[in-house]
């Protein structure tokens, strides 16, 4: 009993010195970061003069990137690999990494446009994964329009914290703008609520539309998500090496 | 006579206070009168977003910073020749991490000069200035790089710049709110400050005559009007300055642009 609880302590303690010896050498950075290693795989690629190679080495930099956070530049890139010359299972590859980027990347337009581009060459097998219907929707317009009520473009957004700011803000404008008015004061009334509104009402109006234009990436990204998790899972699949 | 020393003295302070960097109440009036859309269409104002623009680093290189644990790599014409690629085809990060890295190529003159392109090319025209004043006298990369270091360090020369005052911007403004920043050379944000202090005012003289002295809205919108009266002073004697660096801002950036394609000739 004394012996299996030794061991048991023995183990224990193994198991945990490796462990902080690991997290340590990840903390240290031990090893060129990603950021070098990506700058690595561009100077390589350069420095290469087969084209199979130099295409290997951007994929590469851009899985580092994509580690290191840099996903704008890890989709820019891909793109900037040619598929000429390259059998289909390359081209497919090709085009799942560049849709798992732009959707990472948040760039939707970019994502739909490679999406039809895979459905139509017949690249990827990705239309029964596509859900039915359309994706919700946000009309920059609408939001501008309903600007003119204190906060209500905001919270058509769905940015309700700053709806209720500027809801508070505006609001108070006028309601000072009316007590002034019933005081008398008619030059204060036009002059100080006119600025203080002029000052107030394009800010929140233009934070209004740019948080429609937020909320209909994130109604891309939730309606095409079942999309991005298959290319990833069928990603995943191929990079684990059989047994 | 009262009223006379309270603007001779409010002239005083703001314009000693504009000397340094003053927050409160009064710097946020005077931008708010700075960045109206009046203010915003004028010439200076302009150029300051510009040269402000043109002064700050795309990113900073300290955050790509890494080390390279094995043998370093050599910088011949190659690797050189890589580098006038990537510097060409904006691959700015990818250019600092190798060449920042710590060990991966050994230092010389060659790496200091590479630096200090990259740190220019990236507007980070400080670190440019260190590296390179790194590069020595033996180097052929030493007259480029000295050509920056003596842009970099030199007075520019403003030849259609008269020096103003900035006592007399701060008594013009005192006695016509904005007149002092039009003097400064800086004619829609002195419109735009003139437009604003002189609605305020107004607004307080009604209120005072409507409702009269004790009445919290007179007193509210009179301290409003304090505020950005003395906001206006301030601003006027602080434009002088910051109207002649913007100047001197853009007359450097036009001398640092002109670097451009000798730098680039390695």
């Amino acid at each position: 009993m004394k012996t299996l609880r030794k061991l048991l302590f023995c183990s224990v303690c193994a198991f945990l010195s490796t462990s902080f010896s690991l997290s340590a050498r990840i903390d240290d950075g031990d090893g060129p970061g990603p950021e070098l290693s990506a700058a690595l795989c561009e100077m390589a690629s350069w420095e290469s003069s087969a084209k199979a190679e130099r295409d290997s080495l951007l994929m590469q930099k851009a899985e580092f990137l994509s580690a290191a956070g840099e996903t704008t530049r890890a989709y820019e890139t891909l793109c900037r690999i040619s598929s000429f010359g390259m059998n289909e299972s390359r081209r497919a590859d090709l085009l799942s990494r560049k849709l798992t980027s732009a959707y990472e990347a948040d760039m939707m337009d970019a994502f739909v446009a490679l999406l039809e581009e895979a459905s139509g060459s017949g690249l990827l097998q990705v239309e029964q994964l596509i859900p039915e219907g359309n994706p919700r929707h946000k009309s920059e317009d609408a939001a501008m329009l309903l600007s003119v009520i204190p906060g209500a473009g905001l919270a058509y957004a769905g940015d309700y914290a700053a709806a209720g700011k500027y809801f508070l803000i505006n609001g108070s404008i006028i309601a000072l703008g009316v007590g002034t008015f019933l005081s008398g004061l008619y030059t204060a009334t036009f002059l100080g609520g006119g600025m203080l509104l002029y000052a107030n009402l394009p800010k929140s109006t233009d934070l209004a539309v740019r948080a429609a234009a937020n909320r209909n990436i994130s109604y891309l990204k939730d309606f095409y998500a079942p999309v991005y998790g298959a290319l990833k899972q069928s990603r995943k699949i191929q990079e684990t090496p059989a047994p | 006579m009262r009223a006379g020393l309270t603007i001779l003295l409010a002239t005083l302070i703001c314009t000693a206070a504009a000397s340094q960097e003053v927050r409160g109440p009064f710097s946020l009036a005077d931008k708010v009168m700075n960045t109206t859309v009046i203010a915003r269409s004028g010439g200076v104002y302009e150029l300051r977003q510009k040269t402000d623009q043109i002064f700050t680093p795309f990113f900073s290189v300290d955050s790509l910073a890494s080390s390279w644990k094995d043998a370093p790599l050599a910088l011949d014409r190659d690797r050189m020749e890589f580098f006038s690629y990537a510097l060409n085809s904006k691959l700015y990060k990818d250019a600092a991490a190798l060449l920042f890295a710590d060990g991966l190529f050994p230092e010389s003159d060659t790496l200091s000069y590479l630096r200090g392109v990259l740190a220019y090319d990236i507007h980070d025209f400080a670190l440019a200035a260190k590296n390179f004043s790194a590069v020595s006298a033996e180097s052929p990369f030493q007259p480029a790089a000295k050509a920056f270091v003596d842009a970099w360090t030199s007075q520019p020369e403003l030849p259609d710049y008269k020096d103003k005052s900035p006592w007399l911007a701060g008594a013009m403004s005192a006695v016509i709110p904005g007149s002092g920043k039009i003097y400064a050379g800086d004619l829609r944000s002195g419109v735009s400050t003139f437009l604003i202090v002189g609605a305020l005012g107004a607004m307080a003289a009604e209120s005072w005559s409507k409702l009269g002295i004790k009445d919290w809205r007179t007193i509210t919108l009179s301290s409003l009007f304090g505020v950005f009266y003395i906001a206006n002073i301030y601003g006027s004697a602080l434009s002088v300055s910051v109207t002649k660096q913007t100047y001197e801002d853009a007359q450097k950036a036009t001398l640092l642009f002109g670097l451009r394609i000798p730098l680039h000739q390695f």
